[in-house]
């Protein structure tokens, strides 16, 4: 029923994991703002240089959106799980957390202000 | 196991055992008892990862021993029966889609991979972790409608793995045992 086999695929898929999460971290660059959008939209921009404090309201509930030292993170949330607020501290272009009962997602973008948006 | 006929392959369980034998209905309310009953303690044991969407998976056990022994349409039964009982009793309902999207792309996955031979019931398992963990990012990059939620993927093939690979050896264990065929 256990084969050998299987660990070599364990071995080899949990590779590929770590090779493609080295070759993110490599190559992102920081971000200049974070974007913050409710069911797809977006709803707020704000600049990573400036530290503040903001709290986005959905349809379903609130979370507090901080913006320090160059990082943007959920410092609390009325949703039931809490995930989002664990899921830590984001800098890096393309970074994003994602609250899943309230439609949210914080994204980092580029510092360039005429990025094409395709959303 | 209803197609069981035309197949030919058939397993030593769906030949002693038609559709709606008593067995079978015995086995499947007993499966999707203690595949609820794992996601009752899956809900125990907070993982406090950073990243949603890892959990052990415990009731993947419940339907890699249904998809291997009894078929495929069993496990399907199995696993809409937990996902509903367990979204009623302690869920969100937001989140079934999810749990929907996860086990239907693990339970076609495994099913492929099973039919391959080529790996163990670990293999099998670790398989559909990672399935299921890909079914709900894409779900998820959906739902939002941003891509970049699929920038999770290496972390949650790492965790898919890791799960699958302790789910499996449960199951594998479990399997040697326990013999439905009896």
């Amino acid at each position: 029923m256990i084969k050998k086999r299987d660990f070599i695929l364990a071995g080899i898929i949990i590779a590929i994991g770590f090779i493609s999460l080295i070759c993110m971290k490599f190559f992102r660059k920081p971000g200049g703002y974070a974007d913050i959008y409710v069911d797809g939209k977006r709803i707020n921009r704000l600049p990573l240089s400036d530290d503040t404090t903001y709290t986005a309201e959905t349809q379903t509930g609130t979370n507090v959106v901080i913006i320090e030292n160059g990082e943007a993170y959920i410092r609390d949330a009325d949703c039931p799980d809490k995930l989002c607020v664990h899921m830590g501290h984001i800098s890096k272009k393309g970074d994003n957390i994602v609250c899943v009962p309230h439609k949210l997602v914080i994204e980092i973008s580029g510092g360039e202000e005429n990025e094409y948006d395709v959303r | 196991m209803s197609r069981g006929k035309k197949s030919g392959k058939k397993n030593e369980y769906s030949q002693m055992h038609n559709r709606r034998s008593a067995k079978r209905i015995a086995l499947l309310g007993m499966f999707t008892t203690v595949a609820l009953i794992f996601s009752y303690m899956e809900t125990l044991i907070p993982i406090d990862a950073a990243i949603p969407g890892i959990k052990l998976g415990l009731a993947n056990i419940v339907t890699i021993i249904v998809l291997t022994q009894m078929g495929i349409s069993d496990a399907v039964l199995v696993s809409i029966a937990r996902i509903c009982l367990t979204t009623l009793l302690f869920g969100n309902l937001s989140l079934m889609i999810y749990s929907f999207a996860g086990a239907a792309l693990s339970i076609f996955i495994m099913k492929i991979i099973h039919k391959t031979k080529l790996f163990g019931v670990t293999g099998v398992s670790i398989c559909g972790g990672i399935a299921h963990n890909i079914g709900q990012l894409i779900t998820a990059a959906m739902m939002m409608e941003n891509q970049n939620i699929m920038l999770y993927t290496p972390i949650l093939l790492i965790s898919g793995t890791i799960t699958g690979v302790i789910t499996g050896l449960a199951a594998a264990l479990i399997s040697k045992s326990v013999k439905l065929s009896g």
